[in-house]
């Protein structure tokens, strides 16, 4: 009797944590029997390029909800930061005359600004929320209609068309047959995997966020942790919005409208925790893929970008209602 | 007598498994009318279980719950209500915001025309509950401006309207002054008179004996026995508590003068609005100071602003002849200071983080390789203070959330040992953690002082007070009446001092 409850709540746990891997086979297999190439070498490299865009926010993204803070200005962010690089590349716009007039030279400077701009956005968000101690949900909200205001204001509400050939390298180049944004996503995993694991930042940010009085009490500053953890997701948000606009060859200020949910998601999929101090980089890909693929299936099906949108909102929700299962469920509040 | 009473609520062979712990084993238990049953056991003994499922909070795995001799399956805590079971928890959840009489009729608010909630027929009715246990408390006070011990008289009174038969005391004498404890023995011996059951749950053996007619104790999830209080005495219980015998005496504690030894932390008038006034002592190399005075003197608030957790508005702190300027905890432990904080689960340990990554966490810069953690010098450093606390845990990866008070309380100690600091200040440490691990925890901090460590022991029990300061300062509403050698300090004058007697 005994011995079979605690083997049934114990398998209840292992189903939790096996459940987003079946739901990735069950994906896997939908979307090959849709498009009988699906599991090519060529699909499956260019599936990797299209997941590294939101691959990249919701890198950041992990930080910011392993310190049980949410950030909802990434996709503005990056938005922001595809118009700051075309308009960089073509500031003769401002001058009056439409040629390719860099105001800073070379790119690579461009790309550096950029992500500069970026990650000072995420500090602002850090900034705002600590001193004036104001919730993470509506100071980044703030930020997010604030970045896209900004990315509309420089704008003029254009599209910006035509990047040099490196921005272009960035977002569609290809280095043997893998897409070069998926090798940059890559390494961006690798390196935040060793952060997170091997640095006693990663572990005193796992710290602040399980619980920051605790944390303080041991010598740690929860502050300057929330502060690093946007200014990261401000960094990455900015590096997507570059790869993006190299992809596109273009800034425009609508590019991933809503992708901040999409990353939110795919984070909570992959089994980081809203309550914080739980999760990891590593797991979020698995949460990136999968919604990746739930898009790409749904674009298989000829479903359109709006109920799209429906249909997404119901994974975002499903997927928290479990997550939230995995983590709970036979937890010991009370011994 | 017990004998005389029906059971009112009866269980039988209860069990409840989680994953990895079995927390009840086929426990029966079982509250008679006009008693008073007491629930003893160590941390992680099941208490709070059993209470739990008693309560309807958490569903039972196996076993039979007969209330007036009927079979019921408990399925909410509003069931339970509804049946007259009510739990006074340890820790009050409360809306602090609404008022006292709103806290009571929460969700079944009295009726007025057109069915809206009648706020003078509320507020009547909480005053007529309030009078029934004799505590003068307007009921459109919000419940957050009281103090905690005025709320758990608040939710007698909640317990009184909802008309239950049987109420759980779950550890209410830890937020009550000596005072306030007799007037709930009080309250609860009418409470008693009237025909109901009252189930009790304490650490501190001076009131099972003190108010209980029977107790039941639990160990490790088991039933360890029930017994009339008349029949058994404290050697008896201690002994079904732990299992083996156990001096509690406190005894070998021989104090040390203070006077020759150098002093190594000095604190001049210390002050901070509303919580503390000019803060005057000094701490020397391997002495205990014990730090005694009732809930609300100020003692947690006098620990945390020595390290800097809150901001002192004046005052001055000295180690060892430098002036520290501490404006956060991190600074305070870079100069050699740290603070086992008197709330251990939500300020000492991280629940959810195994016992390796909470041990470990201050100390993590030297644990590293050239570049990144070892995680070979984790476990090591982890599994050394492990055996030598005798941390009983199965493994360095189990939560801690996993053990019990005891073994928490030394995962906290464990953090703070291998940093080479100077000033130890415990607050509470034994505090909800059973007499065996409590005795553990003292020895540990005797050695640290022996090591010529400077130490700082908060605690609200005068024995323990006694048996381990080498000095002991009392302190009422926010100052240090008196600091006492440790052969000057005794029960009555530690009492007195700590209710605001000044120095004669």
């Amino acid at each position: 009797m005994k011995a079979k409850i605690l083997r049934d709540s114990r398998r209840g746990i292992v189903f939790m944590s096996l459940s987003r891997y079946l739901a990735l086979i069950i994906l896997v297999i939908v979307a090959t029997l849709l498009a009988p190439g699906f599991l090519s070498l060529q699909n499956v490299l260019n599936l990797l390029r299209s997941f590294s865009f939101l691959g990249f926010i919701s890198i950041g993204m992990t930080f910011v909800i392993l310190s049980a803070g949410i950030d909802l200005s990434v996709a503005s962010i990056l938005a922001f930061s595809g118009v700051v690089l075309g308009l960089f590349q073509h500031w003769g716009i401002y001058l009056g005359h439409v040629d390719n007039l860099s105001l800073i030279y070379p790119t690579p400077f461009i790309f550096l600004t950029v992500l500069v701009i970026g990650t000072l956005l995420g500090f602002l968000n850090g900034l705002v929320i600590t001193r004036l101690k104001i919730v993470d949900f509506a100071v980044t909200l703030g930020m997010m209609v604030f970045a896209r205001g900004l990315a509309f204001a420089i704008s003029g509400g254009r599209t910006i068309f035509g990047l040099d050939k490196m921005a272009l390298f960035v977002g569609r180049g290809m280095v043997g047959s893998v897409p070069f944004v998926a090798i940059l996503w890559v390494f961006a995993i690798i390196v935040c995997t060793l952060l997170l694991r091997y640095t006693v930042f990663g572990k005193n940010l796992y710290a602040c966020g399980e619980n920051p009085e605790a944390a303080r009490l041991s010598g740690i500053d929860p502050v300057f942790y929330k502060i690093t953890v946007y200014s990261i997701s401000g960094f990455f948000a900015a590096l997507a919005g570059i790869c993006m606009a190299g992809r596109l060859n273009l800034g425009e200020p609508r590019v991933a409208t809503g992708w901040e949910l999409d990353a939110i998601a795919a984070v909570v999929i992959g089994g980081t925790s809203f309550a914080g101090g739980r999760g990891g980089v590593v797991q979020t890909i698995l949460g990136v893929v999968i919604i990746g693929l739930i898009r790409n299936i749904l674009s298989l099906l000829g479903i359109l970008p709006d109920p799209q949108e429906m249909i997404m909102g119901g994974v975002l929700l499903l997927a928290v209602i479990l997550g939230s299962l995995g983590s709970r469920k036979g937890s010991l509040a009370h011994a | 007598m017990s004998e005389a009473g029906t059971a009112l609520l009866e269980a039988r062979g209860i069990s409840k498994i989680y994953p990895g712990v079995v927390a009840l084993d086929n426990v029966d238990f079982q509250v008679c009318a006009g008693e008073v049953h007491c629930l003893a056991g160590e941390n992680g003994a099941g208490k709070s279980t059993l209470i739990e499922i008693l309560g309807g909070s958490y569903p039972k795995d196996a076993g039979t719950i007969r209330l007036h001799g009927r079979v019921v399956e408990l399925t909410s805590p509003r069931h339970a209500h509804d049946l007259g079971i009510a739990v006074l928890h340890q820790e009050i959840p409360i809306l602090s915001d609404l008022s006292v009489a709103e806290n009571i009729f929460l969700s079944r608010q009295p009726r007025g025309g057109a069915r809206l909630i009648s706020y003078a027929e509320m507020n009547r009715q909480a005053r007529r509950w309030l009078e029934m246990i004799q505590v003068d408390i307007d009921p459109r006070t919000p419940l957050g401006n009281l103090p905690l011990s005025r709320q758990q008289l608040v939710s007698i009174a909640k317990a009184l309207s909802l008309e239950a038969r049987v109420i759980i005391f779950d550890e209410p004498s830890a937020v009550l002054t000596t005072a306030e404890l007799k007037r709930l023995f009080e309250i609860i011996n009418s409470l008693k008179a009237e025909g109901r059951g009252i189930v009790y749950i304490s650490h501190r053996l001076e009131e099972i004996f003190e108010i209980g007619d029977r107790v039941t104790v639990l160990r490790n999830g088991k039933l360890v026995g029930t017994e009339p209080i008349g029949r058994i005495d404290r050697r008896t219980l201690i002994k079904m508590l732990v299992g083996r015998e156990i001096d509690e005496s406190g005894a070998g504690g021989g104090s040390k003068a203070v006077e020759g030894l150098p002093p190594v932390l000095e604190v001049r008038g210390l002050n901070r609005k509303g919580v503390l006034a000019d803060i005057n002592f000094s701490l020397h190399k391997g002495e205990i100071l014990g730090v005694y005075g009732l809930v609300g003197a100020g003692r947690t608030e006098l620990a945390r602003a020595l390290i800097g957790a809150d901001r002192a508005d004046s005052g001055e702190v000295w180690l060892e002849g430098r002036r520290l300027r501490i404006d956060s905890p991190r600074a305070a432990i870079r100069n050699g200071l740290c603070l086992s904080p008197e709330d251990r689960k939500t300020q000492g340990v991280f629940l959810d983080k195994s016992v390796q990554d909470n041990i470990c966490l201050p100390s993590l810069k030297n644990l590293k390789g050239r570049l990144f953690l070892s995680y070979g010098k984790i476990a090591r450093y982890a599994a050394d203070f492990v055996s030598k606390l005798r941390i009983v845990t199965p493994h360095l990866q189990q939560q801690v959330k996993f053990l019990s008070g005891g073994n928490q309380q030394k995962v906290v100690l464990a953090k703070w040992l291998g940093m080479r600091l100077k000033v130890f200040i415990f607050d509470e440490p034994t505090r909800g953690i059973d007499v065996g691990a409590k005795e553990e925890i003292r020895s540990l901090i005797k050695a640290l002082a022996a090591e010529g460590k400077a130490v700082i022991m908060i605690s609200s029990e005068i024995p323990e007070i006694l048996s381990i300061s080498d000095r002991v300062a009392v302190m009422h509403e926010g100052r240090i009446e008196a600091v006492l050698p440790r052969r000057e300090a005794t029960r009555e004058r530690l009492m007195g001092y700590s209710m605001g007697a000044k120095s004669e």
